[in-house]
């Protein structure tokens, strides 16, 4: 039943999500334009061509060759979602799907490897911050997070791009685009381990156990389970956080993913395509959230009583 | 401190039209004393430009006093001049960091860049806050199916993914300064709203707040007098976070070239710029300003946001808030 619930819930959600995008893209762009304004080939040509865009992105119906309405624009584009015909004009659904699967595999590539980047190194240290609170180094690195939680993500990219690849003739995009990407959450887990640690030293529990006597490796490791713990709740949100800032970060270090597909077919107004990309991102959001909210309940039990209880 | 900059930068992006313009602040010419930006004169009184008139060295310097603001080049004016030593325009001719390769002054343009981020961090942050409030409201205090709505847009407008989201629509809507702020609020109010509903729901089961409705007091009094007090913290910090992300996304979105028009100036725009200009061998003074001064406005609204101590967000110490009087 739950599952019932939450795949009708995101359902929904998608549905709404392209429905409210579909008409804002449709009402302002005009695909045709780029065909109609070229100078290439007689006007015949690009009057053909013009209108194999219109019915390829479904504003004209292929039969009759009349306009369609809006909404019978939208239940087109996503009859042909339903049917994984996704094509933009011009191209075979085979080479669009290899395109469009390469480009979902850099981005999540990148998603991942700043992800497993900004939990792995932002989580120990956000614990080793909080047991070494008052130092010239704890400060030190506090202030280092904190400049990374004040700069925009494309001013970290022009940095290492400018900074590095000019200046010192590193060029390595791949590894700029995953610490571009892994900078904010990387702050952010710091941060939040970081004070849960300092919040924590005085809880009741861990005073608990220095009475008994624990010993000062086992009260850390006390800590550093609880402190974590506060990471998992957010963790999940950074993923498709990262999947989306990626369009910044490949527009910067031109790599083919999933933003560079969509900002080429903004460029060419190619609305189904961009629509397809938003409406996958919104997707991603769901399940993300979704994951989030069962690993916090599989791994804190308090969350799964019912209300009143405890 | 993190307040005095902050203030600073506000006040930096108001009077920006003062601060960089090639508009004399203040004049004194042939005995009679003007201010010529309030009267909006865009010429000297003998028909040359105001920077022709400022540094004609014909002019009666006895008689005449032109007090030029400090940034005295307009951001759209190109200096021909200037674009052929581009790399050494630093600090000449008024150009505190330079031109821009089309010859632009850079310290002009940074100035009105932080206006733009004033402005759509500053109107965003205001309009998401109310809609967040009034949609909180509705979700804690409204009826059955006005919550379900209220609850199911907030769902649906977070599951958008903000970037991706305007960036799509400013691509094919530009809608300048006032159609920017309406895209961003439209992704912005949903935090605010969920925590008001959160906040809201809790205060609802205390005894003071049972009473005010019971009393039949309006939304109104009993958001300001006896739930606002315990609100206004949380949402006026998580309002500041938005104005934060807000001036992020924008800049974002000018970064892309998908932002505000093209007559707009925005803190993307300028790194845009300097990037591009970088990458065919320009210096650092083409962008690294502009990545300094979004990131000292950042930090600075961080410390706002992170150390606020007020009577206003702090009702324990406010008598005339405190909700007392009906508990």
């Amino acid at each position: 039943m739950p599952v019932l619930r939450f795949v009708a819930s995101t359902l929904l959600t998608l549905f709404l999500v392209s429905g409210l995008t579909f008409p804002l893209l449709e009402l302002h762009s005009d695909p045709t334009a780029e065909v109609l304004q070229s100078t290439r080939g007689d006007q015949d040509a690009r009057q053909q061509a013009a209108r194999v865009i219109l019915e390829r992105t479904g504003r004209i119906d292929p039969e009759t060759g009349e306009e369609r309405s809006l909404p019978a624009r939208y239940f087109a584009w996503l009859g042909r979602v339903v049917q994984l015909d996704l094509a933009p004009a011009g191209e075979t659904e085979e080479a669009f799907r290899r395109r469009f699967l390469q480009a979902l595999g850099v981005s999540f590539g990148l998603a991942l490897a700043a992800f497993l980047f900004a939990l792995g190194l932002g989580g120990p240290l956000g614990v080793w911050l909080g047991m070494h609170h008052g130092r010239l180094e704890e400060r030190l690195a506090s202030a280092l997070i904190l400049t990374l939680t004040v700069l925009p993500s494309f001013v970290i990219a022009t940095l290492l791009l400018l900074g590095l690849r000019l200046a010192c003739g590193l060029d390595w995009p791949l590894v700029f685009a995953v610490v571009t990407l892994a900078a904010a959450p990387f702050a952010a887990a710091a941060r939040l381990v970081h004070s849960n640690v300092r919040a924590l030293e005085s809880a009741p529990f861990i005073r608990h156990l220095r009475h008994q006597g624990a010993s000062p490796s086992e009260i850390a490791g006390s800590l550093r389970l609880h402190a974590l713990g506060a990471v998992r709740a957010q963790s999940g949100a950074w993923l498709p956080s990262l999947m989306t800032g990626s369009v910044i970060v490949e527009s910067v270090f031109e790599l083919p993913g999933l933003g560079r597909l969509f900002l080429n077919a903004l460029d060419t107004q190619d609305v189904p395509t961009v629509l397809l990309v938003t409406t996958l991102s919104a997707f991603l959001v769901s399940i993300a959230w979704t994951v989030t909210d069962l690993w916090q309940r599989m791994a804190d039990p308090r969350t799964r009583l019912p209300e009143g209880v405890g | 401190m993190a307040r005095i900059v902050c203030i600073v930068f506000v006040l930096v992006g108001v009077f920006a039209p003062v601060f960089a313009a090639e508009t004399p602040i203040v004049l004194r010419h042939e005995g009679e004393w003007a201010v010529p930006q309030w009267s909006g004169e865009r010429r000297a009184p003998d028909g040359q430009t105001w920077r022709e008139f400022w540094l004609d060295p014909e002019r009666d310097q006895d008689d005449s006093v032109v007090v030029m603001p400090f940034c005295s080049w307009d951001p759209a004016t190109i200096d021909h001049d200037a674009i052929l030593r581009t790399a050494g325009s630093v600090g000449r001719d008024g150009h505190w960091f330079g031109v821009d390769r089309y010859g632009r002054d850079i310290a002009s343009r940074l100035v009105h860049a932080t206006r733009t981020a004033v402005v759509i961090g500053g109107l965003t942050a205001f309009f998401a806050f109310l809609i967040g409030l009034a949609m909180g409201y509705a979700a804690a205090f409204g009826p059955g199916i006005l919550r379900a709505i209220v609850d199911r847009l907030t769902i649906v407008t977070m599951a958008f993914p903000v970037v991706i989201a305007a960036v799509a629509v400013a691509a094919v809507w530009s809608g300048g300064t006032l159609g920017t702020v309406l895209l961003l609020t439209a992704f912005f109010w949903p935090p605010i709203a969920r925590n008001a509903r959160a906040e809201l729901r809790r205060q609802r089961q205390l005894p003071r707040i049972e009473t005010a409705r019971s009393l039949g007091y309006s939304s109104w009094r009993i958001l300001r007098h006896h739930a606002g007090p315990e609100l206004w913290r949380p949402l006026l910090t998580l309002t500041v976070f938005v104005c934060i992300d807000s001036i992020f996304v924008e800049s974002a979105l000018s970064f892309l070239g998908v932002g505000l028009g093209s007559d707009s100036i925005s803190y993307g725009g300028i790194l845009r710029d300097g990037r591009l200009a970088a990458l065919n061998g320009a210096g650092t003074e083409q962008w690294l300003p502009a990545a300094v001064s979004i990131s000292a406005f950042v930090l600075a609204l961080h410390g706002v946001a992170g150390g606020r101590r007020s009577d206003f967000v702090q009702p324990r110490s406010n008598n005339r808030n405190s909700a007392s009087s009906v508990a």
